[in-house]
């Protein structure tokens, strides 16, 4: 069990630094789906499956889809060729040192004299089971709020792909422009 | 909880990956000569780049489809304690169905999904 909690943590870690740091951005994205699936080996190993096959279905699913689109979307031979450094390199390396540093400390005080109660070695909590029973018995409410939300974020989509769509169109309508009086589209052959 | 039979699979994935591949770079034959190695090997000479910047439409999909597979989500935890949840779990889940429904008439009837 060790063996495959540092297989799965390291190979996550190591992928997630190539995440950042690949030039390439579609490798990026290959990485991050890496990535993912070795959180959710992580998962799996902690008695989460549920959580398992959300990371997976939705993860490195449908959001890494979503990845992939917007990824297509811009013009990539030109990106491989942007500087990828700025003169900011101290200044991220002391926010991110800090940041880092701040959620270690947490992380320690959270768990700090806290003793996992005796029945979650028998009980998992994060079997589909277990979430079922407490999504419909204490978090009935949350669960449908959750559909507004998804309700919501699916009406925001839509809103902002027409808007983006719109503008797409637009930079053609401003390119033909008002029609010249001396119409020279009228030698060239169509 | 036994995740052997699991394990066992992604080692068979994995093996069956690196058999087929190793197989046919031992055995295939490699020449490879400029003309061979272009994307067309016969034909026209290539005209652009194979690699053009997609349509935003593609996007609304991927958006469209998070919010469906996030809903399918939701519905395994139901699924296997369906019959212990009764009455009470079915119409919640009804609701929960219901809002998303409105969602799906809501981008039906504005378009989202024609590819126009």
């Amino acid at each position: 069990m060790v063996f495959f909690f540092l297989l799965f943590t390291i190979a996550g870690l190591a992928s997630a630094v190539m995440v950042v740091t690949r030039k390439n951005v579609m490798h990026a994205a290959l990485f991050l789906l890496l990535t993912f699936a070795c959180v959710g080996a992580t998962y799996v190993m902690l008695r989460a499956e549920l959580l398992a096959a959300v990371q997976v279905l939705v993860y490195a699913g449908a959001v890494m889809v979503l990845f992939l689109f917007a990824i297509l979307l811009v013009n990539m031979p030109e990106a491989v060729r942007l500087r990828q450094w700025t003169r900011q390199t101290a200044v991220a390396v002391v926010l991110a040192g800090l940041t880092g540093l701040w959620l270690i400390i947490a992380t320690v005080r959270a768990f700090t004299g806290f003793a996992a109660p005796p029945e979650a070695a028998t009980q998992p909590l994060g079997t589909p089971r277990a979430i079922g029973e407490a999504l419909f018995s204490d978090y009935v409410l949350p669960f449908e709020i959750a559909s507004l939300i998804l309700l919501a974020a699916m009406v925001g989509a839509i809103v902002l792909a027409r808007e983006t769509a719109r503008e797409e169109e637009r930079p053609t309508e401003a390119l033909s422009g008002p029609p010249q009086p001396d119409a020279q589209e009228d030698q060239q052959p169509v | 909880m036994n995740m052997l039979p699991l394990l066992i699979t992604f080692v068979l994935a994995g093996l069956v990956c690196a058999l087929m591949l190793s197989l046919s770079r031992l055995f295939g034959p490699r020449r490879p000569t400029p003309v061979k190695s272009e994307p067309f090997e016969c034909g026209m000479d290539q005209m652009e780049q194979p690699r053009r910047q997609f349509s935003v439409k593609f996007s609304v999909v991927a958006m469209l489809f998070i919010v469906f597979d996030i809903e399918v989500a939701f519905l395994y935890p139901w699924a296997v304690m369906f019959r212990r949840l009764d009455v009470a779990g079915f119409l919640a889940v009804l609701v929960f169905l219901g809002l998303l429904t409105v969602a799906f008439v809501y981008a039906w009837r504005r378009g989202a999904l024609e590819w126009n």
